[in-house]
């Protein structure tokens, strides 16, 4: 290609704001081919930094660089420091996202309580405590599924298939997937996934089907229990580790049993599960 | 204690659901809706008078129907005819007269022609934007009353953010919620969108989500399923407060993690769910098929004339804001209903556009009126812009055909009606190609103020945004003339 000024022909040269110049081959069929490799080795620096931040972003709810897609000289890192060393630990290990995901799991950031105090309760953007996150679309269904041992059905997919292994964005449509912020698949931006709570969905869960439906299932845990013959605590504690992952303390045990007592055993300790899927507990990681 | 007027972040002020939680005896289960709106009401009506009480069409209006036809209708086409002035101006329509005694309109809107005399026909609406020129920018400009230079520095067009001003009617859902358990603020039939970006200029912003809009995302020409607001047969009512109790009693013991989820107002979120399951008014409102065929026919059958019919059945429900948005995306195909006639201008115009607009408005205006809903609903008809007089230019850098409209916010028009402003007015007034105003030119932010003014909202009132910083609700003047 000729200089439109003064005519010399000019080097062809990728456009990447980057110290380290991409090498051109002469040869023009293998200039793509040269382009690809470069692009996903370890000479540009910008395609670990970006695989980081978005690992790292799917264990906190928040990239380093956030929004993760927008990745720019006017938007920085707000830790540059982590970033990089979370880059040099991909490198380092050869792009193994297995190593970079234990680094991540086993740091104290990750590790630390969403409890805050007077001096970190405001942050939002350094990590000083973990910030809740709501289950995304897919997570929520397959953990009420889980749940309350009913089972999932989609339309045209085998038995049995999760909300999660779903190939199809539209399997499901208009439904409680959608609702609750599934992707469709129609842009490589993150932001197509929805996290956030609104009024369709507080009336999906509270009046929808698909929690309503799940506690009342023939064949789900509440119905199996109940056959069971357990008692009363028993009942309530199966479903406190059923959907918190976690025992009653007395109080709220002596509270669930109480419930249960009071009237017809089984729809009461559907209630019961119904309040625990509603609860905060339930749908948001923390 | 309840404290009615604390600031809190991210959430509101005054009276949260979770405040209420708080005051011990009384508990959510022994308070009914009506209560917790009334408290609302209390509190606001005990802050300063306004300087504007008493004026002529202040807090004239309970309601709003703000029907928003993104994209950018061209106003010398429909609104605002110049026959006189030369051939690639005045374009290939007929002007034709209307109620308005002296004022006419383009030859394909002849029904709101006979149904002028019930609204004001504002033609100086006009405004030069800061910088941007694309349609979210304008968008944003008139629905929050602010630029978009402070929220979008890159220029590009963003998607929403929590540090958006808040469109209005978030604003009015907010400062006037409704006394009655209903949906307070309706989009219909889908969010505003440019592209792949939706909904900016059309959230709750820094007001924080629990003002956004209900969005059906359905369209109110086929069978609407709403049965998440329809009560399960097996679960009546006495067992969903039941269900509730339990609820409150789980969260309440984990403390710590209600603290952290304070900004995602999720018990905000339970409690109008509940409300609205419970009342069945939002529900019914939304079911068109208890409308007579004739009835939904004199809308059309379309999904712009549908969402018009349904909004109608949301205000005499008592929701508080209802907004219609043109069922085309901003920057769609002229051929497939947009009003971004870039493309192509007239054809699509006369055949698509104007029919479904011309009957949809008539007929809301036309029914609303002979139920008495016009007395206390304000109704508005606006786009982002109008578009340019001259044919085939380029104003905004996108490409014309030799017969397309490019981009126009220096003059365009509006409709107007309802909550007492004057029947059969004609409002300001454009130079010889609709180019700019001549006389009385309204700025977005004056027609916002206008809105919030007469909803007995005081737009010089100050708002604190999400780093509690003071704002004005809006930068502009109501436009009082308008009430004669």
């Amino acid at each position: 290609m000729k200089h439109p000024k003064d005519g010399h022909v000019v080097k062809p040269q990728f456009m990447v704001a980057s110290n380290a110049p991409v090498p051109v081959p002469d040869d023009d069929r293998r200039r793509r081919d040269a382009f690809a490799q470069w692009l996903t080795s370890k000479d540009n620096p910008f395609f670990a930094k970006a695989i980081a931040n978005r690992v790292w972003s799917y264990f906190f709810g928040r990239g380093i660089i956030d929004p993760v897609d927008d990745i720019r000289a006017s938007n920085p890192p707000s830790n540059p420091a982590l970033l990089e060393a979370l880059t040099k630990d991909l490198l380092d290990n050869n792009f193994d996202l297995q190593h970079l995901m234990r680094t991540i799991a086993n740091s104290r950031a990750y590790q630390t309580s969403f409890a805050t105090n007077e001096w970190n309760q405001n942050d939002r953007d350094n990590f000083s405590h973990a910030m809740p996150r709501r289950l995304s679309a897919e997570e929520l269904m397959d953990a009420v599924s889980s749940a309350a041992g009913a089972r999932p059905r989609f339309p045209e997919v085998p038995e049995d298939t999760k909300a999660s292994q779903l190939v199809d964005p539209h399997i499901g449509k208009e439904g409680f997937l959608d609702v609750f912020g599934r992707p469709l698949r129609e842009s490589s931006c993150e932001c197509e996934r929805r996290s956030d709570f609104s009024l369709p969905q507080a009336l999906n869960l509270v009046n929808g089907r698909t929690i309503s439906d799940a506690v009342a299932d023939s064949k789900g845990r509440v119905a199996k229990l109940i056959l069971s013959g357990r008692s009363d605590a028993a009942i309530v504690e199966d479903l406190y580790l059923a959907a918190l992952s976690r025992l009653p303390a007395p109080e709220e045990s002596g509270r669930g049993v109480k419930y249960l007592s009071g009237g017809a055993k089984a729809s009461r300790a559907q209630d019961l599960l119904w309040a625990l899927l509603n609860s905060k507990g339930f749908l948001y990681i923390y | 204690m309840l404290n009615l007027q604390g600031h809190r972040a991210y959430t509101c002020e005054g009276a949260t659901r979770r405040e209420l939680m708080r005051i011990g005896s009384i508990g959510l289960m022994g308070l009914s809706l009506p209560h917790f709106f009334l408290w609302r009401d209390q509190a606001r009506a005990a802050s300063v008078p306004s300087k504007y009480a008493g004026a002529r069409g202040w807090e004239s209006a309970e309601n709003v129907v703000m029907i928003f036809l993104q994209g950018g209708p061209s106003h010398i086409d429909i609104w605002d005819p110049k026959p006189d002035a030369p051939a690639h101006v005045r374009g290939e329509f007929k002007p034709i007269k209307t109620k308005i005694p002296g004022t006419w309109i383009g030859e394909h809107m002849p029904m709101m022609a006979q149904h002028l005399d019930k609204a004001t026909l504002i033609r100086s609406m006009s405004y030069t934007p800061n910088g941007l020129f694309n349609h979210t920018a304008a968008i944003y400009q008139m629905l929050t009353g602010y630029p978009p230079d402070k929220v979008s520095p890159s220029g590009q067009l963003e998607p929403p953010s929590p540090a958006d001003f808040p469109t209005a009617g978030s604003q009015v859902s907010k400062l006037k919620p409704p006394k009655e358990p209903v949906l307070p603020f309706v989009e219909l039939p889908r969010p505003l969108q440019e592209s792949g970006i939706i909904g900016k200029g059309g959230s709750a912003g820094f007001l924080g989500k629990a003002y956004d809009p209900y969005r059906m995302y359905q369209d109110p020409a086929k069978p609407v399923k709403l049965e998440d607001l329809l009560l399960r047969k097996d679960v009546p009512p006495e067992r969903l407060k039941d269900r509730f109790e339990l609820l409150k009693g789980v969260n309440g013991s984990m403390p710590a993690l209600e603290k952290a989820l304070n900004e995602y107002a999720v018990d905000e979120y339970y409690g109008k769910a509940y409300d609205l399951v419970l009342s069945g008014k939002a529900r019914d409102a939304m079911d068109l098929e208890k409308e007579s065929p004739k009835m939904r026919e004199r809308y059309g059958m379309h999904t712009f004339g549908q969402s018009l019919l349904m909004a109608r059945r949301l205000i005499e429900a008592g929701t508080r804001f209802v907004q219609v948005n043109w069922p085309s995306v901003a920057n769609g195909d002229p051929e497939t209903t947009a009003w971004d006639t870039h493309a192509a201008n007239f054809g699509p115009l006369k055949n698509l556009h104007c029919p479904k607009l011309d009957r949809g408005l008539s007929a809301l205006l036309e029914d609303m009126d002979q139920r008495g809903l016009l007395k206390h609903t304000l109704v508005v008809a606006v786009g982002e812009f109008g578009r340019s007089p001259r044919l085939g230019v380029s104003t905004s850098g996108n490409s014309n055909s030799p017969d397309g409209r490019d981009h126009w916010p220096y003059c365009y028009s509006s409709v107007v009606a309802g909550a007492g402003i004057a029947r059969g007015m004609q409002y300001g007034e454009s130079d010889a190609t609709a180019s700019s105003p001549k006389e009385k030119p309204v700025h977005p932010a004056d027609l916002l103020a206008t809105v919030y003014f007469s909803l007995g909202i005081d737009p010089d009132m100050e708002i604190r945004n999400h780093l509690n910083q003071p704002r004005e609700l809006v930068k502009g003047k109501p436009v009082a003339d308008l009430w004669t």
